[in-house]
Parts: C-alpha cells; sequence; structure tokens
C-alpha cells in the first residue's frame, strides 16, 4: 500500500529526526527543480510535482536508514548535494518523491600527503576542499566552473569535468576509492589502492550514476603538487573553427598536456568580449602548468605548433588570463543571471556533446546549420555558438551556447519552445556523425529519450544496472533510464 | 524628433585587483588586459532612451536616435552593438591618440556640443558619472555650451501629452521631482531601476548592423584643432594608489556556528554593549 | 585670497554639509584674506546657521524663488560674483553643488573641481586632491583659472549645530529672477522619511552575495535584530531587493559607523569608499581573496547567510543572558 504524504513524513522524521524533516512550502517547491527550469522557477510557477520533505542526512547511516525505507515503501527519492544539477537531474517528477540533501555530511576527513589522496564526505563544497589544499600546496586539479557551489557527491554523480582537464582529467580519472549506499540499506566502500586487477573496475557503477542507482556518501580523490607560480597563458586568434580543431589534435597527439586547452568560435567568444580584441575570429587559447620545467616545455612546444599556422595571430596572454580568473560562477554570479532573466526575459543555456576528431567538425558544422535552417524561432536567438574546452588523445568536447529573447509565450512554455528544442536538434546531429550526446553534464531527464541510441548493444549492460541494484525503480526515476 | 546618447566605455574595474593599480610616467594606469564595458549609467541612458523612443513612435513623428561617444577604435565594436540594438546613428568622435582626455570635461563637452549643434538633435542624454576622471561634469558642461536647460539625476523619462514636452523624473534632495519640460533639453541621468540594462541584440539585428556604417568625425572636422584640446584648466601633479590595506584576522571555525561565536567573543562583545 | 562658501539653507542635509566643506577648511582657511558665507533661502529667511569652523567676514542671505532651477542660482551667482568678485568659492557635496560648482565656473572662465578631498594653496596656485579611476586612485591637480568652483567630496556623518550669529555682518539679497520658462509643470513625490542608516553606530552591508530578494529580506530582519542599520551595495539596490536609501558607496552614502559588518560585498573602490572610515570592519565572504578584506579587520570566510543566521543566534542569547541579570526587558526595536 503506498503510504500518505503526512505518512512519509511522520515515518522520516522517527528515522532521523523531525528537526531533519523540512516540509516547508516553499524549500519544498525549490527542491522540486533544478537549473533546468531556471525560467519559469525565476517567475515563480512550478511545474515539477512538489517533493513531500526534503532530508537533510547527516551520516551513511542515516542515508542507509532513510534508503532502506523508501525502498521498502518504494517512494522515489532525488539524491542532492550543491544543486547546481543543469539537466533535470534534480526534478521531483513522481508523487511525494524525497529529497536527500547531503549537504550537510560537510567533513574534510582526511589529507593524506603520503599517499597523496584526499577523502571528504559527499556534502564538501569543492571549492572549500581546494582552499584547504591549496593552503598545503596542494591541489585536486578538478575545476569544474561551479566550483564554488558544487560538492563533492554531485561532482562525482555527475561525471563533472573541470576546466584543467587535459592535464588532470576528468573526475573518473581522479576518484580512488568511494563510500555510497544502495536502494536497500547496504553500505559499500571501495578502498584506495593506486591500481589493481580483480575483475571490472566497480568505481564506474558508482562514478556517474546520477542517483539512479545509489547514494554517494564519501570520495576520496588523489591530489596534486600545486605551482600556480609558473602558469603561462598562451592565445591565438584564428578565422576557423576547422583550424582550431586541427590545431588542438596536434597539440594532444604531439603529447602536450596542457592544462587548458580551449577553442571559441567568433560567436560565442563575444559574450566574452574576445570581440574586444579577436573580432569576428575565433579564439585559441592554452594554459600551461605543473613544475617548472614541464609548464616551460609545454607553452614553448605548443607555441611552436600553432606558429606553423600563418593565419593565427597572437592575443596578449594577459587578457586571457584576466578573463578567466572571472570565470568561475559564484552565488552572486547566479544572481546576476536570475535578475537579467527577469528584467530582460533574456535567458541562454548550452548543450555538450564530444566527438572523435574525425566527426567534432561536422558535429559543429551540422548542428549550427540545423539550427539556423530548421529552428523555428530562430528570430528570437540572441546568440548561437560554441566552444571546445576539454581534449583528449583522440578528441574533444563541443559546448554548443545559445541565449534568446523569450517571446509570446507563458513562462512554463519557454523550455519547449526553446531549449528542449535547440538541444534536440544537436543531440541528434551529434549522434547521427557518431558522437556522445552528453559529454560531462550527466543524461538527467531530459536527454533519457536518446539514452538507447546513445550505447546502443551496451545498454544491456547499463539497463542490468538498474535491474540489479535498484529494482524497485525508487532512484531519482527518469533519470540516465527514460521511463517505460 | 532626433536624441543623442553620449557614452562612454571604461574598463570594467571590477576585475582589477589591488595590485594591478599602477600607471607609467605619464601617469597612465595599463588596463589593456581586461575587458571594457559600458559605464553604468551611461547604460542606463542608453537604455532608457531607446523606451522612450518605442512610446515616441507610437505617437509622434519619426524618432532618430544617435550614440555618441568620444573614443579610439576601441569604441567601435560597442558602436556596432548599439545599432544592433535600434540605435540608427552611431558616431565616434576621434581625437589625436596621445592627448589625455581623462580629466578633460569641457573639451569632452565641446566635442559633443559641437557635433549636437551640428546635427541638430532636440535631446540629449548622458550618464551622471564614471571613466578614468569621475569627473562628473560632462553633462553640466554640454547644457552650459547649448545653453540648454539640464536636469541631473534622471530616473526615467517618458512621454508627455505636448510633442514639444517630456516628462522627467529626477532625484532630489528628499524627493523625487516629477517635471514636464519644454525640449530642448540635457538630461543626465543617475541610478535607474527601470533600466539598469541595455537589452541584447537578435543575431537578426546583429546582422544588419554589420552592414551599417559608422560615423567618425575628428575634432578637426568639429572645427577644433589638436590645440584647443588641451587640458587649461588644470594640471594633474600626481597620482596616489590606496593606503597600504589593514592586516585582516582571518577567523577560523569548522562551522558558521563556531565563527560567528568567535566573533562575537573576540570582537563584537565589548563594541555591542 | 577671498573664499566663499556657498550653500542652500533649506536642504536637508545642510549641517552634514558644512561638517564636509569645515573639513576642508581646516587645511586652507589660513591662506583666505576673508570668507564669506552665500546662503540661498526660500521662503524663510534664517534665523540660525550652521557652525562654521573658520571665522567669517560676511554672510549673504540670498532668495532664491524657484528653488528646483539651477538655472535660478546660477543667475544669482553670476550676479553676485560681478558685484562683490571672489577667488574660492566652496560648494555643497550634493548634485546640486556640483552642478552649480561646474556650471558657475564655465560661466566665469574660471576652473570646477568635484569630489575635492582636499585643498591648498601653494605659491598662489589651488592644488586639489580628488578620486580618480572608480575611488582606486587619487589624484593631485593643480587648477588653472579663478575663480575656483570647488564642491567637496562626502563625509560619513557628522552634522555640525545650529547657532545665531547677531554679532555678523549680514546681507540680504533679493534680485528679479526669470522663471524658468521651459518647466511646464512640477510635482514633487516626497522620500520616505531618513533611515538614520547615516549616522548609525551598527551597520550591516549586503551585497550580492546575498544571492536573492528573499534571503535579503532575511538579512534586514537579521540586522533588525542585532540593533543594525541595513545597508546595501549597487546590485543590491538595482535588483530591487532594498531601497536606493540604503546605497552605500561613491554614488550613495558614505559612512563610518564604530562597527560595521560587509556581507558578500566583494569590495570595489567605488563601494569600499562607503564604509572604509568605519570604527572596525568585519567582512564575510565565502570568496578568502575578495577585495573587501583589505580593508576589513576582521575575515570570516563563509556563506553570508549561514554566518549572520549563527550570529544573531549568539547575540540573542547574549542578550537573553544580559537582560535576565538586569531583570528587565531593553527595547532595541528601532
Ligand atoms: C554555473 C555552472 C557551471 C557549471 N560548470 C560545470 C563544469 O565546468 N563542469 C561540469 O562538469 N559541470 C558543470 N556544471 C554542472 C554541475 O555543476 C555539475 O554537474 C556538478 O557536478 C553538480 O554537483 P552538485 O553538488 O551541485 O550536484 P547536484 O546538483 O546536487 O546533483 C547533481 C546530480 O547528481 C545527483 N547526486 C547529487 N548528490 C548525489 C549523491 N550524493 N549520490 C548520488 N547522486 C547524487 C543528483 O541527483 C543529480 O542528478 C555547472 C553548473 C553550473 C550551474
Ligand atoms: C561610476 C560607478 C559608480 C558606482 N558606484 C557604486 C556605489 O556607490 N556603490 C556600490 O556598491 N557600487 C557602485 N558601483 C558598482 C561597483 O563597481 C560594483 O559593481 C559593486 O559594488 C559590486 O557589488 P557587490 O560587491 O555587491 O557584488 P559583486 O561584485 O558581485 O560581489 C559579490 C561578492 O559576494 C561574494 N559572495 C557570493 N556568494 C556569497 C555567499 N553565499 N556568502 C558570502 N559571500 C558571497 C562573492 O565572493 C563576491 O565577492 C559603481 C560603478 C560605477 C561604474
Amino acid at each position: 500500500m503506498t503510504l500518505t504524504r503526512e505518512a512519509i513524513v511522520e515515518h522520516l522524521k522517527n528515522i532521523v529526526g523531525k528537526e531533519r524533516v523540512i516540509t516547508d512550502e516553499q524549500v519544498l517547491k525549490e527542491n522540486s527543480h533544478d537549473r533546468y527550469k531556471k525560467f519559469e522557477t525565476i517567475f515563480g510557477v512550478y511545474t515539477t510535482p512538489i517533493p513531500a520533505a526534503v532530508v537533510k542526512l547527516a551520516d551513511t547511516n542515516q542515508v542507509s536508514d532513510v534508503l532502506k525505507f523508501l525502498n521498502e515503501n518504494k517512494i522515489n527519492s532525488v539524491a542532492k548535494t550543491g544543486g547546481t544539477a543543469t539537466e533535470g537531474g534534480l526534478e521531483t517528477i513522481v508523487e511525494n518523491s524525497v529529497v536527500l540533501d547531503g549537504s550537510q555530511m560537510n567533513q574534510i576527513i582526511k589529507i593524506d600527503e603520503t599517499n597523496m589522496l584526499a577523502t571528504a564526505q559527499c556534502g564538501v563544497n569543492l571549492g572549500e576542499l581546494e582552499d584547504r589544499l591549496r593552503e598545503q600546496g596542494f591541489t585536486t586539479g578538478h575545476s569544474p566552473q561551479s566550483k564554488p557551489l558544487a560538492h563533492m557527491g554531485g561532482l562525482v554523480a555527475t561525471r563533472s569535468i573541470g576546466q584543467f582537464s587535459t592535464l588532470y582529467g576528468a573526475i573518473e580519472d581522479m576518484v580512488i576509492g568511494l563510500e555510497a549506499v544502495f536502494p536497500n540499506g547496504e553500505i559499500t566502500r571501495i578502498k584506495n589502492v593506486p591500481r589493481r586487477s580483480c575483475g571490472p573496475d566497480i568505481r564506474h557503477v558508482i562514478i556517474g550514476n546520477e542517483g539512479a542507482l545509489c547514494y554517494i556518501t564519501e570520495v576520496t580523490v588523489k591530489i596534486y603538487k600545486y605551482f600556480p607560480e609558473n602558469n603561462e597563458f598562451l592565445a591565438w586568434a584564428l578565422d576557423d573553427m576547422t583550424t582550431g580543431f586541427k590545431i588542438l589534435r596536434e597539440v594532444m597527439v604531439e603529447g602536450y598536456r596542457p592544462s587548458v586547452a580551449r577553442l571559441y568560435d567568433a560567436e560565442d567568444g563575444t559574450q566574452h568580449s574576445f570581440d574586444q580584441f579577436a573580432e569576428d575570429k575565433c579564439v585559441l587559447m592554452f594554459m600551461a602548468e605543473g613544475n617548472e620545467h614541464l609548464a616551460r616545455a609545454t607553452a614553448q612546444g605548443i607555441a611552436q605548433i600553432v606558429e606553423k599556422y600563418d593565419e593565427c595571430r597572437k592575443i596578449d596572454s594577459r587578457l586571457i588570463e584576466n578573463w578567466f580568473n572571472h570565470l568561475n560562477w559564484g552565488p552572486e554570479k547566479i544572481a546576476e543571471e536570475r535578475e537579467l532573466i527577469r528584467k530582460n526575459l533574456h535567458i541562454g543555456f548550452t548543450t555538450e556533446v564530444s566527438g572523435n576528431w574525425d566527426c567534432i567538425n561536422t558535429i559543429y558544422e551540422n548542428a549550427i546549420k540545423r539550427i539556423r535552417e530548421e529552428y523555428p524561432h530562430i528570430e528570437d536567438l540572441t546568440m548561437l555558438g560554441g566552444h571546445s574546452s576539454h581534449s583528449y588523445q583522440t578528441g574533444t568536447n563541443l559546448y554548443f551556447v545559445y541565449d534568446y529573447d523569450v517571446k509570446d509565450c507563458k513562462p512554463e512554455e519557454e523550455i519547449n519552445k526553446y531549449h528542449i528544442a535547440l538541444n534536440a536538434l544537436i543531440v541528434e546531429e551529434t549522434l547521427k556523425a557518431g558522437g556522445s550526446m552528453v559529454h560531462h553534464h550527466g543524461i538527467g531527464k531530459y536527454r533519457t529519450p536518446w539514452t538507447k541510441q546513445e550505447h546502443g548493444s551496451a545498454y544491456y549492460i547499463l539497463k542490468g544496472l538498474k535491474d540489479q541494484f535498484d529494482p524497485n525503480g525508487i532512484m531519482n526515476t527518469g533519470t540516465i533510464y527514460p521511463v517505460e | 524628433m532626433k536624441i543623442a546618447v553620449c557614452f562612454k566605455i571604461i574598463a570594467d574595474y571590477d576585475r582589477l585587483s589591488g595590485k594591478d593599480w599602477e600607471w607609467d610616467e605619464c601617469r597612465f594606469v595599463d588596463m589593456s588586459f581586461v575587458r571594457r564595458v559600458f559605464n553604468c549609467f551611461d547604460e542606463s541612458a542608453l537604455e532608457t532612451v531607446l523606451k522612450l523612443s518605442r512610446q515616441l513612435e507610437n505617437v509622434s513623428d519619426t524618432v532618430e536616435l544617435t550614440a555618441l561617444t568620444v573614443d579610439d577604435e576601441q569604441g567601435d565594436l560597442f558602436l556596432k552593438h548599439l545599432m544592433a540594438v535600434g540605435y540608427d546613428h552611431a558616431v565616434r568622435i576621434c581625437c589625436n591618440n596621445r592627448l589625455d582626455l581623462r580629466f578633460n570635461p569641457l573639451v569632452i563637452s565641446h566635442l559633443i556640443s559641437r557635433y549636437i549643434k551640428q546635427e541638430g538633435q532636440k535631446l540629449v542624454v548622458l550618464g551622471m558619472q564614471g571613466g578614468e576622471g569621475d569627473n562628473g561634469q560632462t553633462g553640466f558642461l554640454v547644457a552650459e555650451q547649448l545653453g540648454w536647460p539640464c536636469i541631473r539625476e534622471v530616473i526615467d523619462v517618458v512621454r508627455a501629452e505636448s510633442p514639444d514636452c517630456l516628462k522627467v523624473f529626477s532625484r532630489i534632495d528628499g524627493a523625487i521631482l516629477k517635471q514636464t519640460i519644454k525640449l530642448p533639453m540635457v538630461l543626465i541621468m543617475g541610478h535607474s531601476l527601470n533600466s539598469p540594462y541595455l537589452r541584447v541584440p537578435t543575431l537578426r539585428q546583429k546582422l544588419n548592423a554589420k552592414k551599417k556604417q559608422l560615423t567618425i568625425v575628428s575634432n578637426i572636422e568639429l572645427g577644433l584643432d589638436n590645440d584647443a584640446l588641451l587640458n587649461k584648466d588644470k594640471t594633474l601633479m600626481d597620482l596616489y594608489g590606496q593606503k597600504p590595506g589593514k592586516s585582516c584576522v582571518f577567523l577560523e571555525g569548522k562551522t558558521a556556528q563556531e565563527q560567528a561565536q568567535r566573533l562575537y567573543d573576540q570582537y563584537l562583545k565589548e563594541r555591542l554593549s | 585670497m577671498k573664499a566663499a562658501l556657498v550653500l542652500s539653507f533649506d536642504t536637508t542635509s545642510l549641517q552634514q554639509q558644512v561638517h564636509e566643506i569645515n573639513l576642508m577648511l581646516n587645511n586652507i582657511s589660513t591662506g583666505f584674506s576673508s570668507v564669506e558665507l552665500w546662503l540661498f533661502y526660500k521662503d524663510r529667511k534664517p534665523e540660525f546657521f550652521p557652525e562654521i569652523s573658520c571665522p567669517l567676514s560676511d554672510i549673504k542671505l540670498i532668495k532664491v524663488d524657484n528653488a528646483h532651477s539651477p538655472e535660478s542660482y546660477l543667475q544669482l551667482l553670476v550676479h553676485l560674483m560681478g558685484q562683490y568678485p571672489i577667488d574660492l568659492l566652496m560648494f555643497s557635496s550634493d548634485g546640486s553643488g556640483e552642478e552649480l560648482a561646474t556650471r558657475l565656473a564655465y560661466r566665469l572662465n574660471g576652473s570646477s573641481c568635484l569630489k575635492v578631498e582636499d585643498c591648498s594653496l601653494t605659491s598662489a596656485k589651488l592644488e586639489i586632491i580628488k578620486p580618480v579611476y572608480g575611488n582606486n586612485l587619487t589624484a593631485r591637480f593643480v587648477l588653472e583659472s579663478s575663480p575656483y568652483c570647488l564642491s567637496v567630496a562626502k563625509q560619513p556623518c557628522s552634522p555640525v549645530k545650529m547657532t545665531q550669529m547677531e554679532f555678523l555682518k549680514m546681507e540680504t539679497i533679493t534680485l528679479d529672477q526669470t522663471q524658468p520658462w521651459w518647466v511646464k509643470e512640477t510635482l514633487t513625490i516626497l522620500d520616505p522619511p531618513k533611515t538614520g542608516l547615516s549616522d548609525a553606530d551598527l551597520v550591516l552591508v549586503v551585497g550580492q552575495g546575498a544571492k536573492n530578494k528573499e534571503t535579503v529580506d532575511i538579512l534586514k530582519g537579521i540586522a533588525n535584530t542585532i540593533g543594525a542599520q541595513f545597508g546595501a551595495s549597487r546590485p543590491v539596490v538595482m535588483n530591487a531587493w532594498a531601497d536606493m536609501n540604503r546605497l552605500i558607496g561613491a554614488s550613495g552614502l558614505i559612512i563610518s559607523p564604530k562597527l560595521c559588518i560587509a556581507a558578500g560585498v566583494s569590495g570595489t573602490g567605488v563601494f569600499s569608499v562607503g564604509i572604509k572610515s568605519s570604527g572596525f570592519i568585519v567582512a564575510i565572504n565565502i570568496d578568502s581573496k575578495a577585495r573587501i578584506f583589505q580593508i576589513a579587520d576582521v575575515g570570516i570566510v563563509g556563506d553570508v547567510q549561514a554566518v549572520l543566521s549563527e550570529l544573531e543566534k549568539v547575540i540573542l542569547v547574549e542578550k537573553d543572558k544580559k537582560d535576565s541579570s538586569h531583570g528587565f526587558i531593553e527595547d532595541r526595536t528601532q
């Protein structure tokens, strides 16, 4: 028998204590969505069912007890830590869902300088962890734009990536060990070892699960020595993206590992004021980082490659450095964005995909072309562009960026009229060309129509995980896996 | 009606850190590495006039908007942007680059008023302060040179019943003043809650603006030779930086509660009693 | 060198304006051969006068017909300068002072400068100091032509007293003034009463780090319980999270409470000038590198709302303790 909303709240209070169960109407509304529905919610419209409660979890045992209860009663849960999700991962689409808020599990457990490990609870803010590490001369190397806001649990759960990924890798390259709780209450710990050959790497069941398989309670990442004094910025203006991709590839294939390697098209560059020094041009930039010798060699090697291309014109690196230093998003930027949206009915979204070197340019060109030609409300667009910000030996990502004036529609219609339609065109073009439809934000709840196509025959494995670990389907329903 | 809005592009000071405030032997601060932005009061002025022009177009004859800046080529990008959001003319008055106009609102206002006299605008709108010199005088001086009335600290301006008048809201000591004023006039924008930000042009508007021509006018064409641009009003003798910062004591504490308690015990208790 | 102080009797901040002018006079008045007060009034002739820190040679009371029209003041001033030439005129720090200083200097071919923090006479030249580059730097200028028309910089609140000055030479001047024909209709909407922010002992100033209107409202409540006045940075007022009369900084109020808590502000030059001379500054910011910490005595790296909510609790507990030991409840509401 399904429990009533009131009964769910009562049970939860008995498990974790009543001060940890929040039922304030406004808090619940805010917890029914994430940045995917930022437009309608700014105007006070909440179209997603409001959760029954938000539970502020104190420790792993509480996570276990609460999950067991929810599982037994088939109540949907939505895991949450920093709350910066962008793809609907936090939307409580099932009536009477319970939001499992881990933001108060915020202890940095250990910084182990010998083994170069840092262990933190899921609710530790990455910015705080970084500050602590940097005081001691270390860094995680993880630096997503949302660093001031996002927490370790969410960062692992989404397979996030930072701005220095080309050198340090993405979160999956950093996580050494984990603790996670499964819906039946089972607490599992994966130990911290440098490498092993003991069956499949089970960390990958947990990393990137978006709260759809288990709840991450603790994370251990590796740490690096931090040498910011050696950072060197390099930047060039160039005519088109094709050359830019070519250079990025060459840099990667030659074995250089700059921490930053980015390529902006002219449109996207404009919103970063790049047009002030590279009007109508693409901008290619790198940061060489690490110990003195490595940083210098990297910078020199890259410069040598780029300078072979006549089309490239060097840009004052201080411009890029100053820009880069203000790239992160803290709460004040979110506030600024909210007010701009409210006052000007103007909003921006992104869709991030990836592809091998041989198809990335095709994805870029086809997606932009298709939007320009087929998107019915192209007149409302104020910006349509993209950049690549994470490169690999084998390919790179593409971040499509689009802004628009919201015209002639109700707040709740905005997402369908604009973002969903634009996102679909990009995803289709990406899959058609052989790329991947999500590079680092997670599938969330809105790219699920393509999950099967993305994985093809391997969907069998993905599906198996859900059947095995969440047979009752109480873990963030509708996320990663389409609602059948 | 012909309207001109004068604006200035400034380096985004919010993006400079304490150590960036250094100057060369000519007392120029190098800001070539920070992005430039519309001075915030000018941005309000530009948006306010766009809104006003919509109202006027509904009733009166054609409205012709001019955006005007005294700047070097770096201003062009912003002028194009203004063409895209709806300004009909984008004008840059250029002077010899070596001249220091930072602390010379008198000359800036000369250039502006000469242009206005030549083109016959009936309304000139400017922001109230900002820029390197923080002079805060340009608008007043433009009014003096044109011999027009001038309203300062304007917060909004809207259409009036009579086509040769405008309703102007401005802040004065202890009140908001709402006046119906006969054109011509100079308005100096203060903090405008109605129009804090300039609108964003659509792709189509940007594309169309690319085809339009900017107007570049030199001081010579306006009848002011380089000698007339010298600062005969005041001479800059020296610049000074901020006094060295205090040595801030950071309060440690694992939780906000610990921090707050420590703050209270160590510093606030005695001061709050 | 002859000097005159030009002020309006009817402005609400006359006593504060005189304080600001007094600060300037302290350094320079010995260089003056005479100092006059030129005081505009509207309806009733002034009987009390603000205390000016140097001896006055003369007071001229000037009747102005249309108090809202700068042109009226300017005509009067031009006329007076023709009759009684003065070398240096000091104007108030408000918009009116700035406008009159600028336009009068223009009409009389003199030099003018606004927001003057200091001035001195060196070998018969007038040197002034004023902020430039968004209050990040200060510049020293020599002004080239007299009459020099200066408007002084805003200073923290410290209004002077009003007194009677019967023994002084006093002249009343009434002149015909042309009506501003371009003004067809005027209406004034009075501001809400003054907040008490400018001279409060304890002020909480909040910046954009407060994130949204809801949090700002909570923070206003906290300010109220801890007995603090509430101030805000420009984005906060521009977002309409707080009233315009709460704005702190170069284009708002300059305050110097005994204790100032600056929370969620980044501390740019134009903001910091507004609180810099506070007795003690506590800064709260999540970014340990924020510039606000450079002018703070004590810093907390943390979330505005979290820290302030906890502080409110601590203060309430302490107040309770005190109240119960005193046996009465103190009324701290304002
Ligand atoms: C301004 C901005 C910039 C961004 N920049 C980047 C970037 O540079 N790189 C990048 O990768 N992403 C970026 N993102 C996306 C977002 O910050 C990341 O996805 C981040 O990892 C989310 O972390 P969080 O703590 O906020 O998680 P939440 O938003 O709380 O949750 C994210 C997802 O993870 C699940 N989840 C949360 N906690 C747990 C847990 N303990 N166990 C299991 N599942 C959990 C949630 O159910 C949800 O599906 C950005 C977002 C914003 C708003
Ligand atoms: C001519 C001119 C005049 C101006 N006059 C004024 C003026 O008089 N007064 C004025 O204020 N501004 C003025 N400005 C604007 C000024 O340049 C700055 O933009 C403004 O002061 C910034 O306000 P802020 O510090 O609130 O916001 P931001 O610069 O956005 O800073 C927000 C701060 O909050 C911190 N933060 C974010 N989240 C949290 C959190 N959860 N907890 C704690 N901290 C957090 C961030 O780290 C950041 O440091 C003027 C500008 C110009 C051009």
